[in-house]
């Protein structure tokens, strides 16, 4: 019997389906695996659990009992504890301020000393049985792992009877991985229900008694424990064989440069990495999350200051900011990976986005030419088959796979050399992801070249000509065609020799214990 | 809900690390502190006469509407708003303490208790338009500010009135042997130490800095900031009446001149207009930095009519050193 | 797309500006039932009404562009005050004077705009803290001038003759002033509208992020946009000492809420991103209108205030929740 039950819960963002009458049910003891693609649905399924977000349709039953989540604090006082994918944690507090936040035990005058809190949150590491943080420091002070894990200890204090854990481990280390496996069956085997939402399949499959995949906002599937494969997870996740998702490779690789840079520094993480674009080519750049591949796009972009050269076709470039980036005389383009923040104008139409980046070179004397602007825009629609109703519409009122469309439109029309892709097929869904692989293909057939930083090895692997596996801040490994692989990519990312031969990724995975690729919604 | 201590996790306890204890005050928050004793210095410098007990006297009781006005201030910039309809506010109870208050205590004692729940009241208003309605905090006081003024004109048409004797007498009696009015800020200042760390306190801080993460980790949004705006707008109706005695008449405009400057005074005392961060100790620093940039220009025999372009630059060079200073701090912290 | 859905497409984008003009309307229409010889029985309070929306649209010009690009201005009064005081000043009353004059005072109320723009886009201070500090320094240099040094305390001299007729005269019964306005208004909508400037106003006003990732130039926009400000505003403190007849100290002081009130009743989000400047004239008509009930109604100044607030408070409840219902 069912302890928790979430039945045809149905969800919309506007023109978005977030989703589609989908179906979960966790039994009391288990740790229960949730599985599926960027912006399948997932974590909007567990925000409506945890109060953060209201469904539109649907019911959720607590043991037997159907209940309602208006708001967090609701859902906390009914048991449920959330460890949020982007963090929950009040940036100008402090870790301690933090984890007992709402709970904190007034001493004299109803004040709260740091001593106090110091002493909890001591004793509640040492139940943990893991370091975590100084109590005393403020939030905004802290490393990723290190603010990861106070989201843990916050959520444990609450002692939820049921607990979502939504990307818990992409930012951890390997030990603190380890210690939440093991937590996580530790809190099951107490009588807990987890419901667990990884990227990485073969923590999954590690941890999970039972798993659900999720596709394009429904559940698709729930397997056992040790019944399904790694391919099947990931047939169910896709929908379809993993082959026909993308082209054929056709492109022919130029010999000449398209962009050269060396010796690129930025930031702490990015330490040295050099490497050459060909005409035509699509390079592809994997490895961990935050290794220093965001900090090259934003470097090659202008939106970070860099040291090192870069040569556009043989010249030597220096680019300051983005408007300098996406003129006429450069032509580097970078499609940014949050859409909703930094891609689009959600509130502007259709039309106002595509024409953006070209803005000026639709201008006659300052004035914007209207029919250039209509040709530019409705070209767009066509070449990219955005499903729109009427161009003046805003782009809120799109759905997630034809914003992301606008995105690229606008950023094609400026005509780059160079198209950077960095981590842009997120809440994309499967058929708009194929188009969009088609279009890269059809880019770098023209001559342009693509720079693609994607954490799907899968993406890696079927569309790049060659990949760059990157690791603390320095090129680990170069993979021409023959060696990419999944395995391979793996193993580069971890410091490992490339394999040369085949071998089962999935075994790899699972003794290497391997751990994210990246959050995704 | 059961407490944490009955959570059995571990089957053992590990003792896992200790942190050295760090002190709660870091030299960042000590900007104002030091742009205070740095204008205080030049003071004395050029009027060396002047380092005596009267000198405090006479700033702080001058200074305390301007104080009073840069704690309601700051309690609505903590929670990432503003509020501008302090002056409306402190106009209308000027206006009303100057007209309606007689010699009578008991007279006396309830105009004092209208005037706070008048305060109470607008905060209400603004809170309720701000939290609720969603209307943007700068629209939604000035709009209100302008309803305030209306009240203040319909209740005194021109400044004037009069002070209630018993009244007056009360605040200049210096009972303690200190000015009240010093009395007062210490009152204040220890008042915020204790509510800066208790539950609401922390409410506070958390709605400025994320509102989003705080309302997934349970605070009700709408009741902090009617709290933050209720405290605003109480402090700017205990500052009109206190202008009233302290001027000896009251005005339908009294509020004016403090609404743009109490918002300097906190922005110069470190707050942020984001919300989150920041101290009321430190904007009573920063309204005191204002009044005595007055004092300097003054003693240094340029024209007055100069002090609000050297607060202005002031203002910037403040704001600058503020952001400057807390990106730093966040800078070193990262880099540890 | 039929013409009728199209215009009703065009009507609920713009409800805010509609709502403000049909406000206005009907309010006008009221005030001439009850009180026949006033509103529309009366072509002389008509003018009058034109008058004071143009000096209120006048003022709000800046403060349009500035709103919509996602700030504020409080910069307003004493670059109003400052530009009329200064002109005064320079032109001592005489036309001959003012050839030099007024472009070296433009001059200087757009440097006021291009140091609030400079802070604002490379120091990055909130644009409301740039401008309230610059206001203050402001008024200490006019103040300071003013009182201290040149001209004798509160007399600057003579607007010229010039500009007094520009501000008050009339041609064919119609008043200078408003076909002023009308044509400043017809060139900043065009501006807002039809130009690369314009549209890079409301991107920047709506998500800055995106603007720059888009290659916008979002410095360059943002010290334009306050620069023009600047330039707006000394143009409405010439054209109101000529109305006025005369510079003072603090003539800028009231204005500062009317434009706010004046943008935000039209329509425009105080967040950025959206407004018009015809929605701003609406506002200012509706503004005027509700000034102007104070002798016709026999409403004192106080309670004038009072509907100030809370037309506005409507007016921006109304547009915020037009927002957040379609979120």
């Amino acid at each position: 019997m069912a302890y928790l039950e979430l039945n045809n819960i149905s969800k919309r963002f506007g023109g978005v389906v977030a989703l589609d009458e989908a179906t979960l049910h966790c039994t009391k003891g288990e740790v229960h695996g949730l599985v599926g693609e960027n912006g399948a649905g997932k974590s909007t399924l567990v925000r409506i659990l945890s109060g953060a977000l209201q469904r539109d349709d649907g019911e959720i039953l607590l043991d037997g009992t159907p209940v309602a989540f208006p708001n967090p604090a609701e859902a906390v006082r009914l048991g449920i504890g959330m460890v949020y994918q982007e963090l929950s944690l009040i940036p100008d507090l402090s870790v301690g301020q933090n984890i007992f936040f709402g709970q904190e035990q007034s001493g004299v005058l109803g004040m709260t000393s740091r001593r106090a809190l110091r002493e909890r949150c001591y004793d509640l590491f040492d139940r943990m049985g893991i370091d975590v943080a100084d109590p005393d420091r403020l939030v905004n002070q802290l490393s990723l792992p290190q603010r990861q894990m106070v989201e843990i200890a916050k959520m444990i204090v609450h002692n939820p009877s049921v607990i979502i854990i939504d990307e818990g481990t992409s930012a951890l280390g390997r030990t603190q991985i380890e210690w939440l496996l093991e937590f996580c069956r530790n809190l099951a085997t107490q009588g807990r229900t987890i419901i667990y939402i990884s990227h990485n399949l073969s923590e999954i499959r590690q941890v999970a008694d039972q798993i659900t995949v999720f596709r394009n906002g429904e559940d698709v599937g729930t397997r056992a424990h040790g019944e399904a494969s790694t391919d099947e997870l990931v047939s169910l996740m896709l929908g379809r064989k993993i082959g026909r998702l993308y082209p054929e490779r056709t492109n022919e690789i130029g010999s000449e440069p398209m962009l050269e840079a060396s010796h690129l520094r930025a930031g702490t993480r990015l330490r040295d990495v050099s490497f050459t674009l060909r005409k035509g080519e699509i390079l592809g750049i994997g490895g961990l999350t935050g290794q220093g591949q965001e900090e090259i796009f934003r470097a090659l972009f202008g939106i970070q200051r860099a040291q090192g050269e870069v040569r556009l076709e043989g010249k030597p470039i220096t680019i300051h900011s983005p408007s300098e980036a996406l003129s006429h005389k450069v032509g580097l383009a970078l499609v940014p990976e949050d859409r909703a923040t930094q891609g689009v104008l959600l509130p502007r139409s259709v039309s106002d986005n595509i024409s953006l980046s070209v803005l000026s070179r639709l201008l006659r004397l300052g004035f914007i030419d209207r029919s250039a602007e209509r040709a530019v825009v409705e070209s767009a629609i066509d070449r990219f088959s955005i499903m729109v109703a009427d161009v003046a519409d805003p782009v809120e009122s799109l759905s997630g796979g034809n914003q992301q469309k606008v995105v690229l439109a606008k950023l094609l029309a400026t005509k780059p050399k160079v198209l950077m892709m960095c981590d842009s097929t997120r809440g994309v869904d499967v058929g708009t992801k194929a188009e969009i692989y088609t279009l890269l293909r059809e880019l770098t057939a023209t001559g342009s070249s693509v720079l693609w930083y994607a954490t799907d090895s899968d993406e890696l692997t079927n569309m790049c000509d060659r990949v760059l596996v990157i690791r603390q801040g320095l090129v680990e490994a170069e993979l021409t065609p023959g060696m990419i692989t999944e395995e391979n990519i793996i193993r580069a990312s971890m410091g490992e020799p490339i394999n040369h031969n085949g071998t089962d990724p999935d075994e790899l995975k699972q003794s290497a214990g391997i751990h994210a690729i990246r959050r995704h919604a | 809900m059961m407490s944490t201590e009955s959570i059995t996790l571990e089957s053992g306890k590990k003792h896992t690390k200790r942190y050295p204890v760090r002190p709660s005050i870091t030299v960042y928050d000590l900007v104002p502190l030091i742009l205070f004793i740095l204008v205080i210095s030049l003071i004395f410098i050029i009027k060396p006469r002047l380092a005596n007990v009267q000198f405090v006297e006479l700033k702080a009781n001058a200074g305390l509407t301007l104080v009073l006005a840069t704690a309601g201030q700051t309690l609505a910039l903590l929670t990432g708003g503003i509020d501008l309809s302090i002056g409306g506010v402190l106009s209308l109870t000027s206006s009303l303490a100057a007209t309606m208050m007689t010699d009578e205590p008991l007279n006396i004692l309830l105009w004092c208790a209208i005037i706070l729940l008048i305060g109470m009241g607008a905060g209400l208003i603004n809170g309720y338009v701000i939290a609720v309605l969603r209307v943007p905090p700068f629209i939604a006081t000035l709009a209100s500010w302008s309803i305030f003024n209306g009240l203040a004109l319909l209740v005194l048409e021109d400044p004037g009135g009069h002070v209630s004797e018993p009244l007056r007498a009360l605040v200049r009696s210096d009972p303690l042997g200190i000015p009240n009015s010093i009395v007062f800020i210490a009152i204040l200042i220890v008042a915020w130490l204790l509510f800066k760390r208790s539950k609401w306190g922390t409410r506070l801080y958390a709605v400025g800095s994320d509102e989003a993460k705080a309302y997934l980790n349970g605070t009700d949004i709408v009741r902090t900031k009617m709290l933050a705006y209720v405290l605003s707008g109480c402090f700017a109706a205990v500052a009109g009446l206190y202008r009233t005695v302290e001027v000896g008449l009251g005005s339908p405009i009294a509020g004016d001149p403090f609404i743009l400057t109490s918002a300097a005074a906190a922005l110069v005392g470190g707050m942020s207009l984001a919300g989150g961060r920041g101290d009321l100790v430190n904007s009573i620093l920063g309204a005191f930095i204002m009044l005595f940039i007055f004092d300097l220009i003054q003693f240094a025999g340029i024209s007055s009519f100069y002090t609000p372009m050297v607060q202005g630059l002031f203002l910037i060079l403040a704001v600058t050193l503020n952001t400057i200073g807390y990106r730093l701090q966040i800078r070193k912290a990262l880099e540890q | 797309m039929s013409a009728i859905s199209s215009i009703r497409k065009f009507v609920d984008q713009n409800r805010s500006t509609f709502l403000c003009y049909v406000a206005m309307l009907a309010l006008l229409t009221a005030v001439s039932i009850l009180r026949p010889g006033f509103g529309f029985g009366d072509p002389k309070h008509l003018r009058a009404l034109l008058l004071q929306a143009s000096v209120i649209g006048l003022v709000s010009l800046g403060q349009t562009l500035v709103i919509i690009s996602g700030g504020a201005d409080l910069s307003l009064p004493w670059t109003v005050a400052g530009t009329a005081v200064m002109m005064t000043i320079f032109t001592q009353g005489q036309d001959e004077k003012m050839i030099w004059a007024i472009p070296v005072v433009l001059a200087g109320a757009s440097l006021i705009g291009l140091i609030n723009g400079l802070g604002v886009a490379y120091l990055g201070i909130a644009p409301m803290v740039m401008t309230l500090a610059t206001n203050n320094i402001l008024l200490g240099l006019v103040a300071g001038i003013g009182m201290g040094g040149v001209g004798t305390m509160g007399q600057y001299g003579q607007p010229p003759p010039f500009v007094v007729k520009l501000a008050t005269g009339t041609i064919g019964g119609f008043p200078y002033l408003v076909i002023i306005m009308v044509v400043l208004a017809a060139l900043v909508t065009i501006l807002l509208s039809h130009t690369g400037f314009g549209r890079r106003i409301y991107v920047i006003g709506t998500n800055p992020t995106v603007a720059r990732y888009s290659g916008v130039d979002v410095r360059g926009s943002t010290i334009g946009v306050y620069t023009l400000n600047g330039f707006l505003c000394g143009l409405a403190g010439i054209i109101m000492t000529g109305k006025f007849g005369r510079a003072y100290l603090g003539m800028g002081d009231p204005y500062l809420f009317v434009s706010f009130a004046a943008v935000i009743i039209g329509g425009a989000s105080i967040l950025g991103g959206s407004g018009s400047y015809v929605g701003t004239l609406g506002g200012a008509m509706l503004l005027a209108v509700l000034l102007s009930l104070l002798p016709v109604l026999n409403m004192p100044r106080s309670v004038q205030l009072i509907i100030y607030g809370l037309v506005v408070l409507f007016a921006v409840f109304f547009a915020t929740h037009r927002s957040t219902r379609r979120a």
